[in-house]
């Protein structure tokens, strides 16, 4: 073995080789890092970012809409099981990549899917239509079953692989569809949403009703995961970015057994009135807790399209009873004796004499008044009449002369104020319908669109039998709500409460109107005397004698008003077109409920035996019996007029039964001040 | 001497084996887990769906309407919604400390009270 001498030539070239080498290699591996820095940290993110994008993903994870539930916690041993009007049911909506479909191909997958979806000719060539088009994700069809979608998605994978076709040429789209197990019921008050969603936050879009006033609460959100693009690394593996948050639930005032009642009956009194349409609210008088809101025709809101493409139909889709305004006509009676006896107070209080006494004799045979081209006229002729027989028989003429010595007394404004600080006409009563009407109360000095003064010398008169004045139902429900909890406000509302749940099954508040401080902070209006003396004037309405017994709820004490009001029809009154109404509560001592019932023009004739078939005591007042008597059975109220039956019942005594040594004794004094001379 | 240590190192191997052994399988048991994951969340899914699509059809059947219906139907007649003074409502507590005689009281009770069922009211 020869030893290499370091002087040596040889060895030097080696060494000097071997810088060289090493210098190059250093060289490179400079060029490395200084590549490797530039791809890391200089152009980092836009790697990062390209290598992101082909191997991973993120994709949305769906959210539910916020749920309606109904008012299940009416009565003491009912059940507390949450029921929802609606309900978000899992459905399909197929797509088609036609890019990926030869065209020999598509008639035959036509075909294939007609078989499945049973399409008409029409719709046959639709769908043919859209594999046509120039484009990677064409919607066939909407909102299909599971079992339907599992069907056709067997067939399909048989017919790709027998094709050679790509699986996914068809595809399904998962979607929640709002579906109404009670199917019409309270579709006015619900609304929907539309079928196609918003492109951009994918939120349901509203129609109306309480779906548009609380879509806010009921709206979700979205959350995102980040999966791979690996077949081993299926979706539900992914990371979650951040999770879903559903819709918040809104639990409703409104329980939908009674609200089935109040639409069964309305359905049944249009009908049997001939008429155009009619409705009904029922509420708690202490709370304003609305219990039934029914109104007929109806409005499916699974079938809105229909409604929104026919102008007639989506007449049907609004709440008549909040949206459209009326002259309340007679069932402004009561309030306008509550306001005189509130002048009586008033005068009281500045040491006058009060304008009136319930008992005093006061001339009705004379319709003139100050400012009036034509007399007041009563349907019958009445020489005079005290507050009680007044309510009874209804008189115009009564109520005007009261107006009149209010005015004489404490002025028209003191007057006016009332109408509007203590029964609130003119103001939204604020319940949760949107398109709310507030009415029209004359204001002195403002003109009508026709230039006519709304406030005139003759105006008050004719505020006191309900003319000259528009309200919606609910303000006239409100107002009888007050006198028939003793005089206290109240304002009524559809919410009980909105709760969102959390994906931890933590529950958050969102609004509560169950609170007793709610009902607490509510200001005495009337006093109790004047509510006493007013609903005492009411009881007799619907006893004999009175404009309304079909009113009379057998076995309960009932108290409520009658009114038939012409419409105003292009600018004037209409003698053909009328809408009547019965406002009224039970049980007289304790309230359970004040309900309002509308007839949309009646039909008007006569019919013997029964009178003028448009009055609200012959066609409003038989279904507010019905509706009332059906909410007390089913609240489990007790009797409190055991006797209080129709003749030919056994159960009737007539010596017993609520107040009638009281009607009697009126209709003597009434007979006594009104006999033929 | 040097077959000691040569012991102590197959012991120190084999116990290493061991460990890396079972290290190993609680991995593959984790990953079976894991691979059943979403396969478990779509049976739960799945699960969670159709118990939705069942309520809203038993809600169909069960519809207000629907039972008032049936309530008018001969064989429903002797149901009638009850009085609050007939419903007897008692707190769980009191409902598990109730005495022999107190329960005889009850079925009794019960059995008068069985004409008065709510109907209508789901």
């Amino acid at each position: 073995m020869t030893k290499r001498q370091p002087g040596g030539a040889k060895f030097l070239a080696a060494r000097k080789r071997l810088v060289w080498v090493s210098l190059s290699l250093l060289f490179l591996f400079c060029l490395l890092i200084v590549q490797f820095f530039r791809i890391q940290v200089m152009d980092g993110e836009k790697w990062t970012k390209a290598a992101k994008a082909q191997h991973q993903l993120v994709v949305s994870e769906p959210f539910k809409r916020g749920l309606f539930y109904s008012n299940t916690s009416l009565k003491r041993g009912h059940p507390e099981s949450p029921q929802a009007f609606v309900i978000d049911v899992p459905k399909f909506h197929l797509f088609a990549d036609p890019y990926v479909i030869p065209p020999e191909l598509r008639r035959e997958i036509t075909q294939g899917l007609q078989a499945f979806l049973q399409l008409d000719d029409a719709g046959y060539q639709k769908l043919g239509g859209q594999f046509e088009r120039k484009s990677r994700s064409r919607k066939l069809a909407m909102w299909l079953d599971r079992g339907l979608m599992l069907e056709m998605q067997k067939w399909w994978f048989q017919y790709a692989k027998l094709k050679k076709l790509p699986r996914n040429a068809l595809f399904f789209v998962q979607d929640y569809q709002r579906s109404y197990p009670f199917g019409k019921l309270l579709g006015q008050v619900l609304h929907t949403v539309r079928d196609d969603k918003d492109p951009l936050t994918h939120q349901a879009i509203p129609t109306g009703g309480l779906e548009m006033i609380f879509d806010r609460f009921l709206q979700g959100k979205e959350g995102k995961r980040q999966i791979l693009r690996s077949p081993r690394h299926p979706l539900e593996a992914g990371k979650i970015l951040s999770s879903p948050e559903d819709g918040a639930d809104v639990h409703l005032t409104v329980n939908h057994y009674l609200q089935a009642v109040a639409e069964e009956e309305i359905a049944k009194a249009v009908k049997n009135a001939n008429a155009a349409g009619g409705w009904a609210i029922l509420m708690e008088p202490r709370t304003g807790e609305i219990l039934a809101l029914a109104q007929y025709p109806c409005f499916e809101p699974a079938n809105y399209a229909k409604y929104f493409n026919d102008p007639q139909l989506s007449e049907n889709t609004k709440v008549k009873a909040v949206t459209d305004p009326y002259e309340p006509g007679s069932t402004m009676k009561p309030l306008t004796i509550a306001i005189g006896l509130k002048a009586n107070q008033e005068l009281k209080k500045q040491g006058k004499k009060p304008i009136f006494s319930p008992l005093e004799r006061i001339d009705t045979s004379n319709g003139a008044f100050p400012g009036r081209s034509k007399p007041i006229k009563d349907t019958s002729n009445h020489r005079s009449l005290n507050m009680y027989m007044a309510v009874q028989k209804s008189s115009n003429i009564y109520m005007a002369r009261i107006v009149q010595r209010v005015i004489e007394q404490l002025g028209e404004a003191w007057y006016r104020n009332a109408l509007q600080e203590i029964f609130g006409f003119g103001y939204k009563t604020g319940v949760e319908i949107p398109s709310e009407s507030p009415g029209m109360l004359p204001t002195p000095g403002r003109l009508h669109p026709n230039g006519k003064l709304e406030w005139s010398v003759p105006t008050p008169f004719s505020i006191s039998f309900g003319h000259n004045i528009l309200v919606n139902s609910v303000q006239m429900l409100r107002s009888y709500a007050i006198l028939a909890n003793g005089g206290y406000d109240v304002r009524p509302t559809l919410i009980r409460k909105i709760v969102r749940t959390h994906q931890d099954g933590s529950k958050e508040l969102l609004l509560d109107n169950t609170a007793p401080e709610r009902v607490a902070s509510y200001k005495r209006l009337l006093e109790a005397d004047i509510v006493d003396e007013v609903v005492k004037a009411m009881k007799y309405v619907t006893k004999p004698g009175g404009s309304a017994w079909r009113a009379d709820i057998h076995g309960y004490t009932e108290v409520g008003k009658t009114a038939t009001s012409e419409k105003i029809v292009n600018g004037t009154y209409s003698k053909k077109n009328h809408i009547s109404t019965f406002i009224g509560f039970a049980p007289v001592k304790d309230p359970k409920f004040v309900l309002l019932v509308a007839i949309d023009e009646p039909e008007s004739k006569y019919t013997p035996g029964v009178g003028k078939t448009q009055f609200g005591g012959v066609c409003a007042a038989p279904a507010f019996r019905e509706i009332g008597l059906r909410t007390l059975e089913y609240l489990g109220v007790e009797p409190d007029d055991p006797y209080g039956y129709p003749l030919g019942d056994p159960r009737r005594n007539e010596e017993k039964a609520d107040w009638t040594p009281e009607v009697k004794s009126l209709k003597e004094l009434y007979l006594q001040w009104n006999r033929a001379k | 001497m040097k077959q000691a240590n040569f012991i102590r190192l197959l012991v120190c191997i084999f116990i290493l084996g061991l460990l890396v052994y079972s290290y190993i399988n609680e991995q593959n048991a984790v990953t079976r887990y894991r691979l059943d994951i979403p396969k478990l969340a779509k049976e739960i899914r799945d699960l969670k769906e159709s118990s939705t699509q069942l309520q809203y059809e038993i809600d169909l059947f069960e519809s207000p309407q629907h039972l008032i219906e049936l309530a008018r139907h001969s064989e429903f007649s002797h149901l009638k919604h009850p009085m609050l003074k007939e419903i007897v409502s008692m707190s769980e507590g009191l409902a598990l400390q109730i005495s022999s005689e107190e329960r005889d009281e009850s079925v009794k009770l019960r059995t008068q009270l069985a004409s008065y069922l709510a109907i209508g009211a789901k």
